[in-house]
């Protein structure tokens, strides 16, 4: 039944019809994937409207641009895009059966997000280094704030990926579909979340790089 | 095929089932003792709030009298009374408390989807509590900057608790959030994907609606709350200029260049003023179930009423700047907002004409809650006509900043709430304790309560077209303001002090009936909704036995021609009715 129809019921007209519910673990995938997508629509506003508050803060007299952002900048865009389709190719490898191909994949996910995460400490370093300190303009100050809310995200994902690599590289049983399925679902969850987050930093990436 | 709850699988419900008193009463995982747990830190804590009112009341009637009163004092218990009593008591209490014990109740779930996450919102809830109220005891002592905590004077020396006492604040602030996050994700998950077979979206109990669509707007707006709390400890700590202007400091330049604290409004209300909804919304969808329970008649238009909760919750993220209108705007700005702001009058109004046509011709049963319903009824609307007054920019320069505000969101967002609140302890605490209230009791708290508040508020209202300026610690000599202003300060401080105390008989009615009240019928309101069909009361854990509940109808079924009583349970199948199969054509 699509949304409209179901907001445009006319309940005191459908006494006794009753319809009949998923599968089980259905419900219970769609439950993960929509609590999902509602902490990305939480994630969401937050990077929106610290966006906004760049957008407001720019407009005032005082703004100056970044006169150098890090050089590391663009390696780190590298790894995490990498990081992304390692994910993209663990589901991927998750969805056909594929064990090896899935820990492959995950590990790799995780390390190269774990690399980026360094990197983005280099970029501050690098930063720091040329006197490009936090106080000195508001660009700056911007500058670490996104990059340091995005990076917490990733290490909050991380978290999930330590937790989740434990029971893929423990694998599953040639016949415990129960088991493959939540694996399968758990990697489908990261690989979303890891997508998000990438676009997420290619947004902030442009706004830093025009502004 | 038989459908199978998640939490029905066996494995799973070893799992969940508390088996030591710490783990029912204390680490809880059952959304139900998360609840109370929740409400009884909110009310709580919204009692050291209502202290700290009586307290300004004492100095605005009787200025110069009370020592410990001076005008550092008086501004941290502004700013206290005014963050507790929105964030900590009213957010917390409709949306922590009563989201959590009627979601999955009303949507026949066994629990909310993420419980270990649940219990860890209650935590992480009572935590920010705890670094709220720390603040009143370190040096300098908790903010004075109003509960708006503008920059830059809520971090600039000078104003009370510029130091420890903002960090804590916004710390406090971050972490509310954090638990409400984890609280709201659960609510809205629940909903959409935990209802129980039949329980289709349109046949979900309004008070089920309004928790709903208040949690994605808290969800969606909270975000602008933490951005601004984050950038403002920036400001303070590490001495970033977000918010804070190039500023002279007792003739000293600051370190401060170029910051807007005008940015800091715009976060700050795109929070501020959805969270006006995040305490409406719940209230007005409890309040529609408690007088269509309470009038035995179905609610009029239940169709616009979940429409109009979605129309005014999507309203409410373009309306933030008729906050603002002081604060030298772009006029073209001003109207925009002000149009925005009387749009949402629209299907306010629809709301309110439908509790009202909800209660024309119904079997009206002047029940504590229901008399509460109605008292809701007068304070909103009240509260809602002064809202147009203020939506207009002409109307609100000269009213901004004097008493007319003041009593305009207290009638609105403070009584009209605490309204709901009341009717809704009274109505589920059979359910929740097993014992009914004292009737007799409830109806002097009620009439105490309403008749109270409206000398409180009422009088203010005046006060503010006098032009008395609110946030003044005292008058001194005001030309303008008539010496009557100050007689009308003393009444209402005698009716605040009342209506604080008659709260007592409240807290003893409550406490002496959860233990010595008569045992309650499992639905002794003759309610259809799930909560009141679970086979024990108080419900125990995984609330529905052995079977979850099938729906088959609305909650609305009161006094339907044919059937037997006059009401049916929303489990009721049709054919339990009819026998012989004869359901006016209802059935299929």
């Amino acid at each position: 039944m699509s949304l409209l129809r179901k907001l445009t019921e006319k309940p005191w007209t459908t006494t006794g019809q009753l319809e009949e519910l998923p599968d089980p673990y259905v419900i219970a995938a769609n439950t993960k994937r929509t609590a999902l997508f509602v902490f990305l629509g939480v994630v969401s506003s937050l990077f929106f409207l610290f966006v906004m508050a760049q957008h407001q803060r720019e407009a005032l007299p005082d703004w100056q641009p970044i006169t150098a952002l890090p050089s590391i900048l663009g390696l780190n865009t590298l790894l995490l895009i990498g990081a992304s389709l390692a994910m993209q190719y663990a589901k991927a490898a998750a969805d056909g059966g594929n064990l090896a191909g899935l820990k492959r994949g995950f590990v790799a996910a995780g390390l190269l997000t774990a690399a980026f995460l360094v990197g983005q400490v280099i970029g501050w370093q690098q930063m720091t280094a040329t006197g490009q300190v936090i106080q000195v303009n508001p660009a700056n100050a911007f500058f670490f704030l996104l990059t340091g809310a995005h990076g917490l995200h990733l290490v909050g994902g991380l978290y999930v990926w330590a937790r989740n690599s434990v029971r893929v590289l423990r694998g599953f049983g040639q016949d415990d579909a129960d088991q493959a399925r939540e694996l399968r679902l758990s990697v489908e969850l990261c690989t979303t979340y890891w997508h998000y987050l990438l676009l997420i930093w290619l947004v902030l990436l442009g706004l830093l790089l025009v502004t | 095929m038989a459908y199978v709850a998640i939490a029905d699988r066996d494995h799973e419900q070893h799992l969940h089932d508390p088996q030591t008193f710490i783990t029912k009463y204390i680490w809880s995982q059952d959304h139900k003792v998360i609840a109370i747990q929740y409400s009884l830190t909110a009310i709580f804590v919204g009692l050291v709030a209502l202290v700290l009112s009586g307290m300004m009341r004492l100095q605005l009637a009787f200025p110069d009298v009370f020592s410990f009163i001076a005008p550092i004092e008086y501004y941290q218990f502004i700013t206290m009374h005014g963050m507790i009593m929105v964030i900590y008591l009213l957010t917390a209490l409709l949306l922590g408390g009563f989201g959590n014990y009627l979601i999955p109740l009303m949507c026949g779930s066994r629990d909310m989807v993420f419980p270990f996450m649940n219990m860890l919102s209650y935590w992480v809830y009572l935590l920010s509590v705890i670094i709220l109220l720390a603040s009143f005891f370190v040096p300098g002592g908790p903010t004075g900057a109003g509960w708006t905590l503008y920059p830059p004077q809520a971090i600039t020396d000078g104003t009370p608790g510029a130091g420890w006492g903002i960090m804590l604040m916004l710390a406090s602030l971050a972490v509310f959030i954090v638990a409400f996050t984890m609280g709201g994700l659960n609510y809205v998950t629940t909903v959409l994907q935990a209802r129980c077979r039949g329980m289709t979206l349109m046949r979900m109990p309004l008070s089920v609606w309004g928790i709903f669509v208040a949690t994605v707007l808290g969800l969606l707006a909270f975000p602008a709350l933490f951005v601004s709390a984050v950038m403002m400890v920036f400001d303070s700590l590490l001495g970033t200029s977000f918010f804070m202007p190039a500023i002279l400091d007792r003739g000293e330049q600051t370190a401060f260049d170029g910051g807007s604290p005008i940015l800091f409004q715009h976060l700050f209300w795109f929070f501020g003023h959805p969270e006006v909804y995040i305490v409406a919304l719940p209230a007005f969808g409890i309040v529609s179930d408690l007088i269509s329970t309470h009038a035995r008649k179905n609610i009029f238009g239940y169709r616009q009423m979940v429409w109009a909760i979605v129309v005014i919750g999507g309203l409410s993220f373009i309306v933030w700047a008729h906050h603002m209108y002081v604060s030298g705007m772009n006029p073209y700005f001003g109207f925009f907002f002000a149009t925005t702001t009387l749009i949402i009058a629209v299907p306010t109004a629809i709301k309110v004409y439908n509790w009202v046509l909800t209660l024309w011709r119904g079997d009206i049963h002047l029940t504590v809650p229901m008399l509460f319903s109605i008292g809701f009824l007068f304070t909103f609307i009240h509260g809602g006509l002064t809202g147009l007054f203020l939506g207009n920019v002409v109307v609100d320069l000269p009213l901004s900043d004097t008493y007319f505000v003041v009593g305009h969101f207290h009638m609105v967002m403070g009584i009209s709430p605490i309204m709901v609140v009341f009717a809704a302890i009274y109505h589920w605490f059979p359910k929740m304790t097993g014992r009914m209230f004292n009737q007799t009791l409830g109806k002097i708290h009620f009439w105490l309560t309403f008749l109270g508040a409206y000398s409180i508020y009422l009088p203010m209202h005046y006060l503010g077209i006098l032009g008395v300026p609110r946030r003044y610690y005292s008058m001194g000599t005001t030309d303008f303001v008539p010496e009557s202003a100050q007689a009308m300060n003393i009444g209402i401080t005698y009716s605040a002090i009342l209506v604080g105390v008659v709260q007592l008989v409240f807290l003893v009615n409550i406490a002496w009936s959860i233990f010595r009240g008569e045992k309650a019928d499992p639905n002794p309101w003759k309610a259809n909704s799930l909560e009141w069909q679970t086979p024990d009361t108080p419900p125990k854990h995984g609330n529905w036995g052995p079977d979850l509940p099938v729906v088959y109808r609305w909650a609305y079924d009161y006094n339907v021609p044919g059937a037997p009583e006059d009401f049916i349970p929303q489990n009721t199948p049709p054919d339990a009715l009819h026998p012989a199969g004869r359901d006016h054509g209802k059935a299929h």
